[in-house]
């Protein structure tokens, strides 16, 4: 593919930004909002390194390598945390990310603090494409799915869902196991970009981008955060903003939100006669 | 044949109480407000736990079940506060009631493979065709809080049949409606008992009561105080008594 020069590095984090936050948007389907998603990304970097680095595995079965673990660990937390609602769940998935990113830097064989260095570079912006359009794909079709609809119900109120045959347990499994499947895919694809994982990008300050992103472009439509995703991951780099400035911008956003569209950027009120009407009328009684 | 019983001890707003309900029959709970007529409801459709006590359903003890296992087993509620998904519109809050009748997984979808697409088409008619039964197809598209309380109630009632139950309860189902839509709610009801399902349910409207039961359980205090057929629970002092008491 052509050289993009300047802008090359920042089409390749954007669209790795919305990979994470596609990844994360599946998560919170459920009502769980990981403060993980960076660990997530982070352990999908370093299972891709370490097989392709000292197991010469090829690029691809090492990326579909890390979305298993992603889908493992995922399914792990999801049971873990299977009973636990909103704050809990919240400050147990942060701390399951700050123990995974302890865990990295206590193993030698993952570089300690220094991280993982010597990972072959292999992602190239051809690559980085097809995967995002692959995750918005992905994505797209879950949301409108029958487990998609069900994990909204269950996040919009789980007594309820669980009244009405939707089992708690197995949407937030497969919501948790999906979104970290994608998000540990993302990591694989960083790591041979950026040719290193540390353990200090699994963090919190890191986790919470992605939040942001989320919350900014609402929970409720997935384009609205990958569209937030994009959005701010570019307007900084773009705007040639110094990190000091990136943290303002941020705080201002949330405030702008918070004032204004409590609910996100986009939301899914609809209406009578909306275009998204797809059935016309209907002939009554349905049980003769 | 199904029965259905429950006894509970300890717990203050149930105690000990008993009773069950035959296929295609409508069983009534009638009592005071906090008799605990609710928190039955919550035993038997599994939100709550019992400390003590069983539940029968079709022969099977189902004591303690999970409330999504109950459902897929044939039993749905709606709640006495009206529990509609506020970010789904009423056509999607009864296209839920459909997900224990449906099979596709992450992979159907993902793939759109027959069996998705299938589904999807089959659930949104089926949901439709249950909110123009409950009169409010015109309805479809709107948010809960968009629609007023009474069709609120009927969206619930359609996603609770949406589940094809095979026992229905319902908490207080025409509270809050005028009495034009009550009289067209408990019509519905009445043809759905015809079409053979089973009912439990809790009505404070004594006339409706008497003229759709089969039996009816009197709860007071948390405890049985009558049973019987209308005529019978009509004419017992004890019931007169405790009606007396709770309204003078
Ligand atoms: N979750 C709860 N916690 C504490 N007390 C409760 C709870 N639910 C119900 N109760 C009490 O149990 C009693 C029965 O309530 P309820 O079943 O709602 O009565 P009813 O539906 O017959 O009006 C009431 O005294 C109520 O205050
Ligand atoms: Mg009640």
């Amino acid at each position: 593919m052509a050289s993009f020069g300047f802008w090359e590095p920042i089409i390749i984090f954007s669209l790795l930004n919305l990979i994470f936050t596609a990844g994360l948007y599946i998560t919170a389907l459920s009502g769980q909002l990981s403060m993980a998603t960076a660990a997530f990304g982070g352990i999908g970097g370093y299972v891709s390194a370490v097989l392709t680095t000292n197991f010469d595995w090829p690029f691809l079965p090492a990326i579909a390598a890390a979305a298993l673990a992603g889908a493992v660990l995922g399914g792990l937390l999801a049971a873990l945390t299977i009973r636990m609602r909103d704050f809990i769940l919240k400050l147990t998935t942060l701390a399951f990310g700050e123990a995974m990113a302890v865990i990295a830097f206590n193993i030698p064989y993952l570089g300690g603090a220094n991280g993982f260095s010597g990972i072959p570079l292999y992602t190239t912006m051809t690559d980085i494409v097809i995967a995002a359009l692959l995750a918005i794909y992905i994505a797209w079709r879950f949301d409108g799915s029958r487990l998609g609809f069900a994990s909204r119900a269950v996040r919009d109120d789980p007594l309820a869902a669980s009244a009405n045959g939707v089992s708690i347990r197995q949407t937030r499994i497969i919501t948790f196991m999906l979104g970290s499947a994608i998000i540990c895919a993302g990591g694989a694809l960083a790591a041979h970009y950026v040719l290193l994982v540390t353990p200090s990008q699994m963090g919190f300050y890191y986790s919470l981008n992605y939040i942001i992103f989320l919350l900014f472009g609402g929970l409720q439509v997935l384009w609205g955060p990958l569209l937030a995703s994009v959005l701010l991951t570019a307007a900084p780099e773009v705007l040639r903003f110094t990190s000091e400035y990136r943290l303002i911008l941020y705080g201002l956003i949330i405030v702008m939100v918070v004032l204004w569209r409590p609910d996100g950027l986009l939301t899914r009120k609809k209406g009578e006669g909306s275009a998204l009407n797809p059935l016309g009328p209907r002939a009554p009684d349905p049980l003769t | 044949m199904r029965q259905i019983t429950r006894r509970f001890g300890g717990l203050v707003a149930v105690s000990d109480v008993s009773f069950s309900v035959e296929r295609n029959r409508v069983l009534s709970i009638v009592g005071p407000n906090g008799a605990g007529k609710t928190t039955l409801f919550n035993l038997i459709s599994g939100v709550i736990r019992a400390d003590r006590g069983s539940v029968q359903f079709d022969g099977q003890d189902v004591t303690g079940w999970e409330p999504d296992r109950l459902t897929r087993l044939g039993l749905a509620r709606t709640f006495q506060n009206v529990r509609l998904f506020p970010h789904l519109d009423a056509l999607e809050n009864v296209m839920i009631g459909r997900f224990c009748r449906t099979r596709s997984q992450v992979w159907d979808a993902v793939l759109c493979l027959p069996r998705d697409r299938a589904e999807r088409r089959q659930s949104r008619e089926r949901a439709a065709e249950l909110l123009d039964w409950v009169g409010i197809g015109h309805s479809r598209f709107r948010l809960p809080a968009e629609l007023p309380y009474g069709e609120q109630r009927r969206v619930e009632i359609a996603r609770a049949l949406a589940s094809e139950p095979s026992l229905l309860i319902l908490d207080e189902p025409t509270q809050g409606m005028v009495a034009r839509e009550a009289h067209d709610v408990m019509h519905l009801i009445g043809r759905l008992v015809e079409r053979g399902l089973t009912l439990m349910m809790v009505e404070h409207n004594m006339n409706v009561v008497m003229s759709v039961s089969d039996r009816i359980v009197v709860l007071d205090f948390g405890q049985k105080i009558a049973e019987g057929p209308p005529a019978e629970i009509r004419a017992d002092p004890r019931v007169i008594a405790a009606y007396l008491g709770a309204e003078a």
